[in-house]
């Protein structure tokens, strides 16, 4: 899962945007070439998912990927119910969720002590990004 | 005919008086002759390595280009997490664990190969292809022999009746086997480097030592225990320098198998680091992670060092 960012320091911001605004609005174009690599963001985007999905010349069988017809239903952005940010990316990249998870299922601590800790690391990654003035 | 060639070699005298001047003087010969190794290793051990201390003073991230001098709170910040805490941990039982084994094979694997046996080539040739292998490629081959349901060494042990189908070990899946499977690994890439080290101060021994021994009746155990490891501890300790070096620095081994899973127990600081500083943004914090362990890999290496030169035979 991956998030675009145009930086501050880019030469072409406005040119960086445009591009964004192109690859979005285009996005089917974009699934079809990328051959389903990168799904997208919301579901109108590509509005005839189902039906490619369902019958991909590439694929043996062509209905290989229907399994993933519903997957905008259940898969949702890092950050949610916000967006990615910082702070998001270092609790995303240290694993606190799912390490929280691994310990909770396997029994090695109990859920409400995994939950505990991830949320004690969860509060200082944001405090410090939001000391750093970057959330 | 004289005058001519008089002539022609005129030029060429300062340039060869010059070049054996500077040849006939060790000290400048041996400044030039070290130079581009000692520009090689400040270009690319010490520049990124003062940049990494740098960077863990500051507060400085992969997002914006300013920095600002923090002092130690880095260091004080990731002291207090559990995170680190365990890779701390993680990292001494991984590094001591895989340099005892290490060791203690190397050992006999050297003994072993002073003996002269048929295909002695071919055996030295096996245990140093680990060594010679990429690193990252020798790791994915043992990420598919640990896999959970591709293990070959499962599928063996079924087919030997010695496990059942539903009891398949999961080597990279449960804490413990984890750890040990990550050792184990890292035991398969440095047992050629210990084992060459430590063959060649086998074969530094003189022989009539062996042979005066043999002679008042001494057995194995004897000429292990007191002529040949009190012999080759110099060069033993140097091997364990540079595997412990390795160990407490190398995350290829972790990075591919677990990414320091599951939950964090084979997390070590050089994993937690590249998370942290590389994947997770915060450059400074993971800076800080990583010249962590510095002052006391130091103290370590001075202290073998000191040993090893103290112990050397002369």
């Amino acid at each position: 899962m991956q998030c675009y960012v145009i930086w501050k320091f880019a030469e072409n911001i406005a040119g960086a945007k445009k591009f964004l605004i192109d690859y979005t609005t285009n996005f089917r174009q974009a699934f079809v070439a990328g051959e389903f690599y990168d799904f997208p963001c919301w579901p109108k985007a590509v509005p005839d998912i189902n039906k490619l999905l369902a019958n991909d010349p590439k694929a043996h069988p062509a209905d290989k990927y229907k399994v993933l017809d519903d997957s905008l239903s259940w898969a949702t952005n890092i950050g949610y119910p916000g967006y990615a940010n910082a702070a998001i990316d270092e609790i995303y990249s240290t694993w606190v969720l799912n390490v929280m998870f691994a310990k909770a299922a396997s029994g090695a601590v109990s859920p409400e002590d995994a939950l505990k800790e991830a949320d004690v690391q969860c509060k200082r990654i944001y405090a410090k990004w939001k000391e750093k003035g970057m959330v | 005919m004289s005058d001519h060639t008089s002539a022609a070699h005129a030029p060429a005298k300062p340039r060869v008086r010059w070049l054996s001047s500077f040849i006939d003087r060790p000290r400048r010969l041996g400044v030039v002759m070290i130079a581009p190794a000692v520009i090689y290793i400040a270009l690319v051990v010490g520049v990124p390595f003062f940049l990494a201390l740098y960077y863990s003073l500051t507060d400085i991230t992969a997002g914006s280009r300013s920095l600002h001098f923090v002092g130690l709170k880095n260091f004080a910040a990731i002291i207090e997490t559990f995170k680190f805490r365990t890779a701390l941990r993680n990292t001494f039982v991984f590094a001591v664990g895989s340099q005892i084994l290490v060791i203690v094979l190397a050992t006999a694997l050297a003994l072993a190969l002073m003996k002269d046996f048929r295909g002695k080539w071919f055996v030295r040739l096996l245990i140093l292809l680990p060594w010679v292998a990429p690193m990252s490629l020798g790791s994915i081959g043992w990420l598919w022999i640990l896999d959970s349901i591709y293990s070959v060494i499962n599928w063996t042990l079924q087919a030997a009746g010695l496990i059942s189908p539903d009891n398949w070990p999961m080597y990279l899946g449960k804490p413990y086997l984890a750890m040990a499977s990550v050792i184990g690994v890292h035991v398969w890439r440095l047992l050629p480097l210990a084992t060459v080290i430590l063959l060649a101060g086998l074969t530094s021994i003189p022989k009539d030592i062996h042979d005066a021994a043999e002679v008042d009746g001494a057995g194995f155990w004897r000429h292990l225990f007191q002529i040949t490891l009190p012999l080759v501890r110099p060069i033993m300790l140097v091997a364990m320098l540079f595997g412990l070096v390795f160990a407490f620095t190398d995350m290829i081994v972790i990075f591919v198998l677990t990414r320091g899973g599951p939950y964090d127990t084979t997390q070590v600081l050089s994993t937690l680091a590249f998370f942290t500083g590389i994947q997770g943004g915060d450059l400074a914090e993971g800076a800080a992670i990583a010249v962590f362990l510095f002052p006391m890999l130091l103290a370590v290496a001075v202290v073998f060092l000191r040993i090893a030169r103290r112990t050397e035979v002369v």
